[in-house]
């Protein structure tokens, strides 16, 4: 999170940095170098992307690496300097004064020219060898398996040093990468040839890296084993040249495509004058065997899109020169009797990578597939050519409708586009039983399937309004959770509500009391409601209705079984008070009184109420105990 | 109250001018479909889907648009679109079919280990929605006979075991349901939509090229890095392309 931030703050920083004015120029790192030495070329682009570099003559210098690339941005009071550098090292040939000349760069579409330079090459010098590797350090010859002996030698007898002999054998042997052409089309074939120059013996030669090619389609060539070596003159000096390694190439996509380079490791016999010990001299005297690690450079091939104007239709990649012929095995056929289709593309050009056309046919025809015979020599130039074996399975007169197959032509420059003609197919004899069953669609995932089993186009777009609704599936959505998950809290509750009813039904007695003293209260204001109305017959029968439903419920006998006389032994077997007894006893009969002698007033009254609820509270207050 | 009623109104206007234009250019595509204008068919489709109209419908037809324009790639991807939203419709599957018979590569696939097969036949038993349907039913079921457990007086145990059978049955047949969408939508799969992609060892322009693709070859996309996908094709093979070249889904 944290770095992304800061991309984010330099990103904006970088988008208002100011670039400076765009700059190509060339320099040196010396103005004289002796003959024997080595100096560097450089080519300089600022604040620019360059393409496209040309070189300068340096017929006078031999070009030992390069380019070597590097790119270098500099910030100084927010306006910010980008520059890349392609450099090589050079060695030159002759003494004298040399000029370099104008490199030129495409810059924005632009040619732009460097400046000119110019370098005295002086006279061979010695050297102490140590100061010298130390100013040049090469990463490309650079040895980490050097002979530790040989640097000691060095430090004995600078003359000798190993970066002399490094040098000689890198003048000596060295691998160069060769394309049969630089620019090419997409598709086109081209041959790149690694080859090994060389003056010096050497043995044991293995490939460490071989070459990368990065956007090519590539297969590699066999070399006869034993090759004589040939003979070349590479600035002025002879060379013997063995062929490495060979390819067939072909580009896939446009642009500057670059070959990484190769490397070898091999054992070098080298020249020394010296003669150090005693074993040399039988040995062979001057003779050393070094470890040697030549890479080959870095060849660039530009690669062009067929040009799209005039580009046919169904035009596929083809670049070369091609002949296109299809081929029915018989126009007169028999239900369940088989024929064959042959397709062929024959020519020169990439071959290996292009496409043959396919063939549409009836769905009447049950069609297996094709049987592909290739004969590419070299990987240009030969034929493929696809069988199809067709079985007719319905009688009818049919047609195999034409193909066409196009390819660009590099040489001509124009595209050719081949058709073949279309075949009538007749076939006789009876329908067949296994006919193949239409819209039976393929399951497999990957995999083409038979056309024939399918119709010849793909069905109509839908117009109905009805497509502008979203759908939404069930499985995953809101609706669905809800309805899986409801019921276990809809379980949770239930379990509540259990327990509830449980704990309940456990307190069964005292349940029946707060029932009992509910009740006793109910009836106590039905009472006071008859009290209020002044209807003391009522009033009378309702508070003793009242007490006696009460004590029904708290001593658990059905209100028929209660009278006065039980009343008292119940409640003394509870260890109520004899007084509250009494009471209750003398409230009860005080009703009785109360309802047959018709002898009530107000006041009366409310004393009866009052006394009943003083009554059955002290009862349950007794009884509780 | 006036206030709101305007605004609501405003809102209603605006609701129904989105319905209008949606469907205005819904009737654009279709018209420059029929007359053959399938650039013009696919920006609008492509419209339509940008402003969240997802229907098969509209993926169907920009995947026939992209088949008009040969390109293989894009109507496959279409037509997998949609036929995640609508599995059943059989122009959907023809079309697709059709597409594919048109695929340039030409993958051997490997055949799959006992388990692995076991796992698709299984889980390919029944559709994502009736995993899921079966799955809902099942726990409902599994409630009634919890309550049956908790308030009957005889069959406690009976309820109480085929109630936690069930309910363990239903969990299963819902995670079931989203293993198999999962697969119905090819989660974490991808079309090849270049013409041709080249496949890497590492996630690097240098890296070295294992194999090629062409349009319209699905892909399982396993992970992300820099810009590049890291891939495996049907037999198996895993590389790494351009992340461009690859549309998930």
């Amino acid at each position: 999170m944290k770095s992304k931030g800061l991309v984010f703050i330099f990103s904006i920083i970088y988008s208002f940095t100011v670039f400076g004015q765009a700059k190509f120029y060339a320099s040196l790192n010396t103005k004289t170098i002796p003959l024997n030495q080595n100096f560097q070329l450089s080519f300089t682009i600022e604040n620019a992307n360059g393409q496209n570099l040309r070189l300068p003559n340096l017929n006078d210098f031999q070009v030992l690496s390069g380019p070597n690339t590097s790119q270098s941005m500099q910030w100084v009071n927010g306006a910010s300097t980008q520059s890349a550098t392609y450099s090589y090292i050079l060695r030159p040939t002759k003494e004298g004064t040399f000029k370099i000349g104008k490199a030129t760069v495409n810059i924005a579409g632009a040619n732009v020219e460097s400046n000119e330079l110019q370098i005295t090459v002086t006279a061979p010098q010695q050297q102490n060898a140590q100061q010298q590797q130390r100013r040049s350090p090469n990463p490309l010859t650079f040895d980490p398996f050097e002979d530790p002996f040989s640097a000691m030698d060095e430090a004995e007898e600078p003359a000798e040093s190993s970066a002399d002999l490094e040098k000689q054998i890198r003048e000596n042997v060295f691998l160069k990468m060769t394309t049969s052409q630089n620019e090419v089309y997409v598709g086109e074939h081209i041959v790149a040839t690694l080859k090994l120059y060389y003056r010096l013996n050497f043995g044991n030669v293995q490939m460490t890296k071989s070459p990368k090619f990065d956007g090519f389609w590539s297969q590699e060539i066999t070399i006869p084993q034993n090759q004589k070596p040939k003979v070349e003159n590479v600035n002025g000096q002879q060379y013997y040249v063995m062929e490495v390694q060979k390819y067939n190439l072909y580009p896939q996509r446009s642009g500057t495509l670059q070959i990484a380079p190769a490397e070898l490791n091999m054992i070098v016999q080298v020249q020394t004058q010296r003669r150090r010990d005693i074993w040399s001299m039988f040995s062979g005297g001057g003779l050393q065997n070094l470890n040697y690690k030549p890479t080959s450079n870095i060849a660039n091939i530009r690669v062009k899109e067929p040009p799209k104007a005039n580009q046919p239709k169904g035009y596929n990649g083809a670049v070369g020169q091609f002949s296109f012929e299809t081929k029915l095995s018989s126009k007169e056929a028999k239900t369940d009797e088989a024929i064959t289709l042959t397709v062929k593309v024959s020519g020169s050009g990439n071959l290996n990578t292009i496409e043959i056309p396919k063939p549409l046919f009836p769905e009447e025809f049950e069609v297996f597939d094709p049987k592909t015979k290739e004969d590419i020599s070299n990987g240009i130039s030969g034929y493929k050519q696809y069988d199809y074996l067709i079985i007719p399975r319905q009688p009818g007169s049919y047609k195999i409708e034409s193909l066409s197959f196009s390819y660009y032509d590099p040489n001509k420059e124009k595209y050719f586009s081949l058709s073949s003609p279309e075949f009538a197919v007749n076939v006789t004899g009876t329908p067949s039983q296994s006919i193949v069953q239409n819209n039976n669609t393929p399951t497999e995932k990957t995999g083409a399937s038979p056309i024939a089993n399918l119709g010849k186009d793909i069905r109509y777009i839908h117009t109905d309004e009805t497509a502008l609704e979203s759908a939404s599936s069930f499985v995953s959505s809101p609706l669905h959770f809800g309805l899986m998950f409801s019921p276990i809290f809809l379980f949770m509750g239930l379990i509540a509500v259990k327990r509830k009813n449980d704990k309940d039904a456990k307190d069964i007695v005292g349940s029946k009391l707060r029932r009992a003293k509910k009740m006793a209260k109910k009836r106590l204001t039905n009472a006071e409601q008859h009290l209020k109305a002044n209807a003391p017959k009522l009033f009378y029968d309702e508070i003793s209705r009242a007490v006696l439903g009460y004590l029904s419920d708290k001593l658990l006998i059905a209100v028929a079984d209660l009278s006065k006389e039980n009343i008292g032994e119940k409640l003394a077997e509870k260890n109520v008070a004899s007084a509250l007894i009494d009471e209750t006893r003398q409230l009860l009969e005080n009703c009785e009184f109360a309802l047959y002698t018709n002898q009530t007033s107000p006041a009366n009254m409310d004393q009866q109420y009052q006394s009943a609820i003083q009554l059955i509270s002290s009862l349950e207050e007794a009884l509780q105990k | 109250m006036k206030k709101l009623i305007s605004i609501l109104l405003v809102l209603l206007t605006a609701a129904n001018a989105f319905a209008t234009s949606g469907k205005k250019i819904f009737d654009e595509a279709n018209n420059a479909y029929k007359n053959q204008n399938y650039e013009i068919a696919i920006s609008n489709y492509e419209k339509l889907i940008k402003s969240g109209t997802h229907s098969a419908d509209i993926y169907f037809n920009l995947g026939n648009a992209y088949f008009k324009t040969n390109q293989i790639g894009k109507a496959i991807l279409n037509y997998e679109r949609a036929k995640n939203l609508k599995p059943e419709e059989e122009d959907i599957q023809h079309n697709l079919a059709f597409a594919k018979t048109f695929l340039r590569d030409k993958i051997i696939v490997q055949n799959p280990g006992i388990i692995q097969k076991f796992k698709t036949q299984f889980l390919g038993a029944l559709s994502a929605l009736n995993w899921s349907i079966t799955g809902v039913v099942m726990i409902w079921v599994a409630l009634f006979l919890m309550a049956l457990y908790l308030f009957a007086s005889n069959f406690r145990r009976l309820f109480f075991f085929s109630g936690s059978f069930l309910f363990i049955a239903s969990l299963l047949f819902f995670f079931m349901g989203r293993q198999q969408a999962a697969v119905e939508i090819k989660c974490g799969y991808g079309i090849v939509t270049l013409a041709k992609a080249f496949v890497k060892s590492a996630p690097s322009n240098d890296a070295a090229d294992i194999f090629m693709l062409h349009e319209g070859t699905e892909v399982k996309i396993l992970d992300r890095v820099d810009g590049f996908s890291k891939i495996r094709i049907a037999d198996g093979q895993v590389g790494w392309t351009d992340m461009d070249a690859i549309a998930a889904i």
